[in-house]
């Protein structure tokens, strides 16, 4: 290593009061404490604990993650993701970024300029794979007052640009790629990373969210061209959202408005078949799920414009609560 | 202290978890999911007081147990479906190994312990009886595991088939014919085992006699290349652990390895259950193996080279090397090169078409 850590645990390090968000940093800090392993991020309910030595991370995460609560490197995180070069010299020489998450699945080298999307996809893979807190969905979520709702789909279902439409109109957003179920309570709870955006949806996104802090579009991914938008005040640890609504949304231009009520057993199956720890979670999730689709009428939404569906949306809520 | 080190401390000693900055555990137990020993970890650390642990880290390890739990309880679920539809005759020749038998045993080793996987054990002669019933219940040898080549390595020198998982449910299953591939230099014939094996309470399926799931642990770990060493050696201590109360069965441990020609890994295993875990042994049963122990020079070789892939934070080297060995014991060189050789050239054919 050229560069030393501070031994942090110096008491005279922690004497002035500690930084609350990750904006309170220099970017210089937030450079040597990604170094040190020192830095450790609140992302709602979830903590990750982020090293790398790339320069590229250190100002993606004061851009993107600047409103995020800092918490004490000291302490326990249940996530640890360390990006950095594929081998030694990839430090010098056609640099690249390879993310560690401690999971043995291959994981491919991306150009340096890309580490962040090493850094989200990483972030991605320690909640599919090592969480056991939540059930999870591929789905976003988002609450009002203390109604949440659930939008889950596939990749390209339009899901990512309805929760940047939604959290542009009132609503907080809970979380972009997956929904956190609590089996305890059965409340959603906040995971809210930057939503990811892809090819033709970034620029009415940016529309909305033109003063947001958004990382620059990375280009030639598998899936084009993808834009990071952190949208609103990120939701804190503790918030908590009963679920109200599930609507599956498809997104296509040509398709007239339309909202069609499916049954709960057929929103169980689809949700766990998005759901990445399901079957590891046994019972409490099968009880969770039942109480869910219960409690939550599902919905196949079909819309042609961002303002179509939060349309429907606020139409179904209207009409159900 | 390295992570690890901390990781074995917790595991012999979880008390001492109070000590710990939740920095420190929070590394322990990334330690500990690398090495697929966190469910135990967790139903360790779990036991202690409340106060011992930060509550971020406590319900962090509830999940990770809970995780662990609902995976082995669905490998229950479906070993249970397989024996209702298995003929009869066939299903009590059926041996469960590992961890699926520690947990049809409600053994102190299943605790915490991944069960992902379904190992059995038939006798070679029900071998294709098994496989056809296998197959009609939609477990298909895995798409990876489907060449020809790969068949034949599996069918002629393996002891046991190409890895199997259910077309629809995805769980996996090992299907075993012995303990060891027939070409391994320590290979011998499973028929004692098949002779010495136990009844599980209503169940048609059967394990291992006790002294035999410790030496298979063993084998599977010291003369084999060890794929979990630190979870195998666990094993070893908790096998230890739960038979002390029963001294007639570690006594039976050296004569029966020295009659299946199983000495040498029944001897590191004790001695490094002991070297790692402090396990309390007899020194009847540490004496009674020490016909096993190897040359002074091929034991310190061994200690440093298990030391490495135990407790080191890269074990990149110690691996190679230890899996260089167990491919030396696996087979006759001759064999070893030929299949080395297979390999190599269907990896450039396939280069060169990729």
């Amino acid at each position: 290593m050229i560069f030393s850590c501070a031994n942090t645990t110096d008491p005279t390090v922690g004497a002035d009061i500690a930084p609350a968000r990750l904006a309170d940093l220099c970017p210089a800090d937030v450079a040597e404490r990604l170094r040190c392993g020192d830095l450790v991020l609140g992302i709602g309910a979830v903590r990750a604990r982020i090293s790398s030595p790339l320069p590229e991370l250190a100002s993606w995460l004061a851009r993107l993650y600047g409103a995020f609560p800092l918490a004490d490197p000291e302490g326990f995180a249940e996530h640890r993701l360390s990006v950095g070069p594929s081998r030694p010299w990839r430090r010098f020489l056609r640099r690249d970024a390879l993310q560690d998450v401690g999971l043995s699945i291959p994981l491919h080298p991306v150009p340096a300029r890309q580490a962040p999307l090493a850094l989200e996809t990483g972030l991605n893979l320690l909640m599919a794979f090592r969480e056991y807190r939540f059930l999870l969905f591929h789905a976003g979520s988002l609450m009002r007052d203390d109604t949440a709702i659930l939008l889950p789909g596939a990749s390209g279902s339009g899901k990512s640009t309805l929760s940047a439409g939604l959290a542009a109109s009132g609503w907080t957003l809970l979380s972009d790629e997956f929904g956190l179920l609590d089996p305890a309570t059965g409340m959603l709870a906040p995971c809210p990373r930057p939503i990811s955006i892809k090819n033709a949806a970034i620029e009415p996104v940016a529309g909305l969210w033109g003063a947001a802090p958004r990382g620059e579009p990375i280009s030639g991914t598998p899936k084009g061209r993808i834009g990071h938008f952190s949208v609103g005040k990120p939701a804190g640890a503790p918030l908590r959202g009963r679920p109200r609504l599930i609507a599956f949304p498809s997104f296509d231009p040509e398709a007239a408005m339309r909202a069609k009520r499916i049954s709960p057993g057929r929103a169980f199956a689809r949700l766990i078949a998005g759901s990445p720890n399901y079957r590891r979670l046994g019972e409490p999730a099968f009880a969770a799920m039942v109480d869910l689709v219960r409690a939550a009428p599902a919905f196949e939404i079909a819309y042609g414009s961002l303002a179509q569906g939060i349309e429907i949306v606020e139409g179904l809520l209207e009409r159900t609560g | 202290m390295s992570a690890v080190r901390d990781l074995v401390a917790l595991l012999v000693e979880p008390a001492r978890a109070k000590e710990f900055s939740g920095r420190r555990l929070e590394a322990a137990l990334a330690a500990a999911r690398r090495r697929h020993v966190s469910g135990r970890l967790a139903a360790d650390l779990l036991d202690l007081p409340p106060a011992s642990l930060p509550e971020r880290a406590r319900e962090v390890l509830a999940g990770e147990l809970a995780a662990v739990e609902g995976e082995g309880l669905a490998a229950d679920a479906e070993l249970r479906h397989i024996e209702r539809r298995l003929d009869p005759g066939l299903a009590k020749d059926v041996v469960l190994l590992k961890g699926i038998a520690w947990r049809a045993l409600g053994s102190p080793v299943a605790r915490g312990r991944r069960a992902a996987d379904i190992d059995i054990l038939v006798p070679r002669h029900r071998l294709a009886e098994a496989e056809t019933a296998l197959d009609r219940l939609g477990y298909a040898t895995v798409a990876d595991k489907r060449h020809p080549q790969d068949e034949a390595y599996y069918r002629d020198w393996m002891h046991e088939l190409p890895p199997r998982r259910h077309v629809e449910r995805g769980q996996e299953i090992d299907l075993h014919h012995a303990i060891l591939p027939p070409v391994h230099r320590q290979a011998f014939d499973p028929a004692p085992l098949f002779a010495a094996v136990r009844p599980l309470a209503g169940r048609r399926f059967r394990v291992l006699a006790p002294v035999d799931r410790f030496l298979h642990s063993a084998v599977h770990a010291w003369s084999d290349a060890p794929s979990t060493p630190l979870r195998n050696l666990l094993e070893q201590h908790d096998m230890l652990l739960e038979h002390r109360v029963d001294p007639e069965i570690l006594a039976e441990l050296p004569r029966r390895a020295a009659e299946l020609g199983l000495m040498r890994p029944a001897f590191y295993a004790v001695r490094l259950a002991r070297r790692h875990f402090a396990t309390p042994v007899p020194d009847a049963l540490v004496a009674a193996l020490e016909p096993a122990r190897p040359a002074a020079p091929v034991l310190a070789l061994m200690t440093e080279l298990t030391d490495r892939l135990l407790l080191g934070e890269t074990d990149g080297f110690a691996r190679t090397v230890l899996i260089g060995r167990a491919h030396w014991l696996r087979m006759p060189l001759p064999l070893l090169l030929r299949h080395a050789a297979r390999k190599l050239r269907r990896r450039l054919v396939r280069n060169a078409d990729g």
